[in-house]
């Protein structure tokens, strides 16, 4: 392994395959929460695309016009809506009635009569987050330039964690997500528009983060969740949700983790299918991909200002001009100040 | 000495009174008429009824019948016809005096009147044994494999562990030819009237860090013995095939061998004819190791200046050995040099070694100490990535041997064996892990037929990784401890049987793990997984059966029998649902040394061997083994730190039959040996997993394994050349090795229920080792290799979880990554060639896979961020030509 290292740095070569799949199969991914919030209660559906490295857009064919509900274990029915054409199906607030303790399960119905459902899911309880923290870091990888010579490179970033105390009792099992909101400045002359705006990245995760207290249950812990990116000198407003989740959705997520994180060394496991917990009721034989989660959320979040960290290395940061509500270089761009700024 | 003395008298007696040939006993007639008795009863009676003294050795006509008639027959020449079966003759030393003289005795003198030739083909009915041992004249070792043939009879022998070899043959004359790797052939004239031993002493030839000769074996002993899937490599063989960055290697070499396959480049372990790396039996000295590679599989434990003999078990495994189902590899340490203090050594890029070896008391007891030592670190240095420049490894080992030979029936010897690994993955994770043996064995002869010898080993294999970045600093320490004790007996009643008889018994404790938080600010809990502890003992007999020169039969019985002791808890998992940590329903409590689950096997071993022809035979075998312990590993190749599980109610052992047939065939004088061998063997309740299992520290660890099932076969055609410019083998092996896991729930299965492929199924192998003396000092060696690409899970299609791009991949094992193939090259300058130097040396220069093929180790998928599909990937281990240098020495007083 040692020599593996040495030489490994040449001898990782990107190649092209193609593999295609006879049958999609139906991707679920979504969940609801205890929260009555309909940007968390969602399930999106859409169908696998065939694995093709060679043409590196994936094409994601959205499942339309389906039937979806959620149902817990004492009968109770809650139906999910598609919002447009988007494959997205919502809990609307009107109708959400989610309660600890209780375990839900997913109904769908295609358009085509196909039936899936999943396993029932629990709603544990998650404690509170304690605390956010986050420490200015310096980032080394090791990338091929543009001849093809390893070459290192340096960034830097912000490593936010999250402050947790694990309850005494065993068997808790967590996941986090994020979100990431940012302050721009747009140099607009003597015009009197908007200069001051605020982008909200969504997730800005790029890994699944998910943990459970098998090794360290009943103490305090500190997860690092995310990396926010010191690129312009702005205040940044970091989100962490903290879900909670059964032994099995852990399992999920940690294999959905471990696929992310391989790199095919001869100490990592072989790569597998991940199994989720749904199935076809129409077609035991069918392959289902995704999982339903159920889960507690608490949410905290911090605000960086990374002004005090500035300059980054890299190009100096200059500031775009016009109205900042039109620059067209970040997503959900608002004028209208967010909490925390 | 007694017998020479014996001719010496004679001789003087015969020169005394030579010329007195008394003519009065030559007109005494016989007349006498003998059916089917003894010699000895014949010459009684002509002793009682002619006033007769005949003076001869008994165990001259020993055996030998008589049935005669004579009527007024000269006494002379009824003597000369009683005595031509027994191949003796006579000597009328006065008219009472009849003096018996073997043939060759006889024609010292009378040379004119008794052939003075051995006739081949002309048997005697009087069989004889010839005995002796063959050692190096200069050290005094003894010569383990010698080969000692009659020339006339085209019979032979290996010396065995000792040196020893016996020769069981008709009385006659006969030239002796005695060869060993290394030596100077040693070719002598004997006489064999009577059984007698014989010491040989072999003089080095003088390029002695490589020799020429290559076989350890008789040159028809592929075609004669008894033996398949047997193969025995002298580390001579070892030292010619190039090498990696200079080092030889004893595993390397074992791979090249058929049958034998490695997951890839960097994995430790072995994988033979379609078992797992924990099923071979790896033994040095008998002291079995649990870790058979330095540095990640890099280097071999066995030191090679250390090493006397290879020998790999793939099929045919005596009764003797047992306790994995795969293979047994065997590697006997060196023993000191009686004679002189000798220091050798080798000084490589990565690593160096020295060894000592001198007399303790002259040619009756001898020691050998070695080191070896790696400094990869230096290398490291030039790697352009930080956490591998901050990267750091290390291993050392000793050897250290002592023996005794107490007295010509008893010899004792001492072997020890230490090593320590470490390795340290950018500045946070280290991995260590280190091998203790000792083994101390008593030979005992009770007399020429019968031999025994006890072996105790005791051993301590240790493991463990430590982190050191806050709050998730820890160590995590494993171990397994073991104690073996075996007495062996063999008993050669006669040339046609071999009997074997032996017991014994191993004790082990495993600790698989315990996990201590590396500071206060760490937020890991302490973890002690429990100790497991079992017994594994044995009985075995076997019997080795010459039914006639064409037919020879071998059959064993080997009878394990195993306890998993306490104390401990057992989980009792509900068989109506899958095994979970939730489906638990009963915890069953053990007290210490209760015994919490038995198990036995039968282990029946056999094999037959027809002779179609001089030099070509067709052999069968079966064997069943049975293997208690397993080795606990989901991942691509073993890491060091897998852990290891001994047999429970929940974990089956596991079970192995086998069949062969297999046809040899030697040409040209035996310096061509041809084979072809077959086999197919069915595996039991091999040890599975569940698809991304977590192995370490997991509590209800029997409920993430599954109980396979497995199957494997193929065709090992082999060439291998003996001779003295040209040398080596080109073998060829046709396998399949393929698992099957069908529980009752669909959570018990892999692929359906469906045989598929194992890790390390490659079909096609083709492997040639060919080494050229290009001059006395120079030598080039050259090693191809070829083997379909292992069997891997391929992506068959991605969807999007939570805004993460997430990979479907196909069945178990259901695609293959790109074939392997490399040449590597070697050449090798001797320093000198004068006859037992006291300095030599020698240079190596070695390049690993010439043509800089980037053989891929795996193959594996990188997503990108932003909707791309993830990039495939081909790992390859080594991707480039890698060229070495390596300076040996030997300096001997």
């Amino acid at each position: 392994m040692l020599l593996a290292v040495v030489l490994l740095q040449a001898c990782v070569d990107p190649f092209e395959l193609q593999t295609g799949e006879v049958q999609q199969s139906l991707v679920v991914s979504g969940m609801i929460t205890d929260q009555n919030n309909p940007e968390l209660n969602k399930v999106a559906l859409t169908w696998t695309a065939p694995f093709d490295s060679e043409n590196q857009q994936v094409i994601v064919e959205r499942v339309h016009n389906a039937t979806v509900t959620v149902q817990d274990n004492l009968g109770n029915s809650m139906p999910l809506y598609e919002e447009g054409r988007t494959g997205v199906y919502t809990l609307q607030e009107s109708d959400f009635q989610v309660e600890h303790g209780r375990s839900y399960t997913l109904h769908i119905t295609l358009p085509d009569g196909r039936e899936y459902a999943s396993r029932p899911e629990a709603v544990r309880p998650v404690p509170a987050i304690q605390g956010i923290s986050y420490e200015f870091k310096q980032f080394v990888d090791v990338v091929r330039n543009s001849a093809g010579v390893l070459i290192e490179r340096r960034s830097v970033g912000f490593e936010v964690k999250a402050q947790v105390q694990d309850p005494p009792e065993r068997g808790n099992f967590y996941r986090w997500d994020t979100e990431g909101v940012f302050e721009f400045y747009t140099n607009t002359g003597d015009v009197p528009v908007p200069s001051v705006c605020w982008a909200n990245m969504g997730s800005i995760n790029t890994k699944v983060v998910a943990n459970n207290d098998r090794l360290f249950n009943g103490r305090y812990f500190e997860q690092p969740v995310v990396v926010v990116p010191a690129d312009i000198p702005t205040k940044y407003r970091i989100k962490i949700r903290q879900f909670s989740l059964t032994g099995e959705a852990y399992e999920f997520w940690r294999l959905f983790n471990e696929q992310q994180t391989s790199v095919g060394s001869i100490f990592d496991p072989p790569p597998a299918r991940i199994n989720g917990n749904m199935y076809s009721v129409t077609n035991p034989g069918e392959r289902v991909v995704g999982y339903f989660t159920a889960s507690a959320m608490v949410e905290d979040f911090i605000v960086i200002q990374r002004m005090f960290y500035a300059p980054f290395p890299g190009l100096p940061y200059e500031l775009p001009l016009g109205d900042c509500r039109y620059t067209f270089l970040y997503p959900n761009v608002t004028n209208v100040r967010p909490i925390g700024f | 000495m007694r017998r020479r003395y014996h001719y010496f008298l004679l001789a003087l007696l015969l020169l005394l009174s030579g010329h007195t040939w008394a003519q009065s006993t030559e007109q005494r007639r016989i007349t006498a008429s003998y059916q089917n008795q003894p010699l000895t009863a014949v010459l009684q009676d002509l002793q009682q009824k002619h006033r007769l003294r005949v003076f001869y050795q008994p165990e001259w006509v020993e055996g030998v019948q008589i049935t005669e008639n004579f009527s007024q027959e000269p006494l002379a020449s009824a003597i000369q016809k009683l005595l031509g079966k027994a191949r003796l003759s006579f000597v009328l030393y006065d008219d009472q005096t009849v003096v018996l003289v073997p043939l060759s005795a006889a024609s010292v003198f009378r040379s004119d009147t008794v052939p003075s030739e051995a006739v081949p083909g002309q048997a005697s009915e009087r069989i004889v044994t010839l005995s002796g041992q063959v050692r190096n004249a200069k050290t005094g070792e003894p010569f383990i494999g010698a080969t000692v043939l009659i020339l006339e009879l085209g019979k032979g022998t290996v010396a065995d562990e000792q040196g020893r070899y016996t020769l069981a043959v008709p009385a006659g004359n006969y030239t002796l030819r005695v060869r060993a790797i290394g030596m100077v052939e040693d070719q002598r004239r004997v006489s064999l009237q009577q059984s007698r031993t014989m010491q040989v002493e072999l003089f080095e030839v003088s390029n002695q860090l490589r020799e020429v000769e290559v076989s350890a074996k008789a040159p028809d002993h592929n075609v004669e013995s008894l033996e398949m899937g047997v193969a025995r490599l002298s580390i001579q063989e070892v030292r010619k095939m190039p090498n990696f960055l200079g080092e030889v290697d004893v595993l390397r070499s074992v791979i090249a061998l058929p049958g034998v396959t490695t997951v890839g480049e960097g994995a430790s372990g072995f994988n033979v004819r379609g078992g797992s790396i924990d099923q071979n039996l790896i033994l040095q000295d008998q002291a079995p190791l649990f870790s058979a590679s330095h540095l990640f599989g890099f280097f071999s434990v066995f030191n090679p200046d250390m090493v006397q003999d290879v020998t790999l078990y793939r099929g045919g495994i005596p009764a003797r050995y047992g306790g994995r189902i795969s293979s047994v590899l065997d590697v006997e340490l060196k023993e000191g040099n009686k004679k002189a203090p000798i220091l050798s050594g080798g000084i490589g890029l990565l690593a160096s070694r020295l060894m000592v070896e001198a007399p303790l008391l002259k040619d009756k007891a001898s020691f050998v100490l070695g080191a070896r030592g790696a400094y990869p670190g230096l290398a490291l240095r030039y790697v352009p990535d930080k956490s591998v420049r901050d990267s750091d490894g290390y291993f050392y080992d000793f050897n250290a041997k002592v023996d005794y030979t107490i007295s010509a029936k008893d010899q004792l010897m001492l072997s020890g064996y230490l090593s320590r690994d470490g390795f340290r993955f950018g500045a946070d994770t280290t991995y260590t892990w280190g091998t203790g043996t000792a083994t101390a064995r008593w030979n005992h002869t009770f007399s020429d037929k019968l031999l025994s010898s006890v072996t105790g080993v005791v051993g301590d294999y240790d493991y463990g990784v430590k982190a050191e970045t806050e709050p998730y600093s820890y160590t995590l320490d494993s171990e397994i401890k073991y104690k073996q004790i075996r007495a062996d007996l063999n008993f050669e009643p006669s040339a046609q049987h071999k009997l074997g008889l032996g017991a014994s018994s191993s004790w082990y404790q495993f600790s698989p793990g315990t996990l201590t938080p590396g500071s206060e600010q760490s937020s890991l809990l302490p973890v002690n997984m429990p100790h497991e502890r079992s017994i594994e003992a044995a009985l075995y007999l076997d019997h080795e059966y010459v039914l006639n020169p064409r037919i020879s039969i071998s059959y064993g019985l080997r009878y394990s029998s195993y306890y998993n002791l306490g104390p401990g808890d057992v989980y009792v998992y509900d068989p109506e649902s899958p095994r979970r940590e939730s489906s638990i329903i009963d915890t069953l409590s053990y007290s210490n040394g209760g015994v919490i689950q038995q198990y036995g096997n039968f282990e029946p071993r056999a094999s037959l061997k027809i002779s179609l022809s001089e030099n070509s035979s067709v052999k069968l075998g079966y064997n069943r083994m049975a293997q208690y312990i397993h080795l606990i590993s989901n991942t691509t190749a073993a890491s060091p730190v897998d852990i290891w599980k001994t047999s429970n109610p929940n974990l089956r052992p596991q079970l192995g039959d086998q069949v062969a047939l297999g046809f040899f065939k030697n040409l040209q004088d035996n310096t061509i040996e041809l084979s072809a061998e077959a086999y197919y063997k069915k595996l039991h309740d091999l040890v599975e997993y569940k698809d991304g299992a977590r192995l370490l520290l997991n509590s209800t660890l029997d409920a993430d394994l599954l109980p396979g099932e497995g199957k494997a076969y193929g065709l090992e055609l082999m060439m291998r050349r003996k001779g003295k410019k040209l040398t080596g083998w080109a073998s060829y092996t046709y396998s399949r090795s393929l698992r099957r896991v069908n529980g009752p729930t669909p959570e018990e299965r892999i692929n359906d229920g469906n045989f598929f492929p194992a890790n390390f199924d490659k079909p096609h192998d083709l492997t040639l080792v060919l080494n050229q003396q290009l001059s006395r000092l120079i030598s080039l060696s050259a090693n191809f290799t070829y083997s379909t690409g292992r069997p891997i899970t391929y992506p068959e299609s991605v969807g999007y979880i939570d805004g993460l791009l997430m990979v479907n991949y196909s069945d178990r094992n259901q695609h293959r990554i790109p074939d392997y193939h490399r040449l590597d090259l070697a050449f090798v300058i001797d320093g000198t060639n004068k006859r037992n130097a006291n300095w030599v040396s020698s240079w190596a220069f070695s390049v690993y896979n010439v043509y800089g093929r980037k053989n891929p180790y795996s193959v594996f998928f990188k997503p990108a961020y932003g909707g791309t599909i993830p990039q495939a990937y081909r790992l390859s281990v080594i991707g480039s030509a890698v060229p070495a240098i390596t300076y040996n020495f030997k300096i001997t007083r």
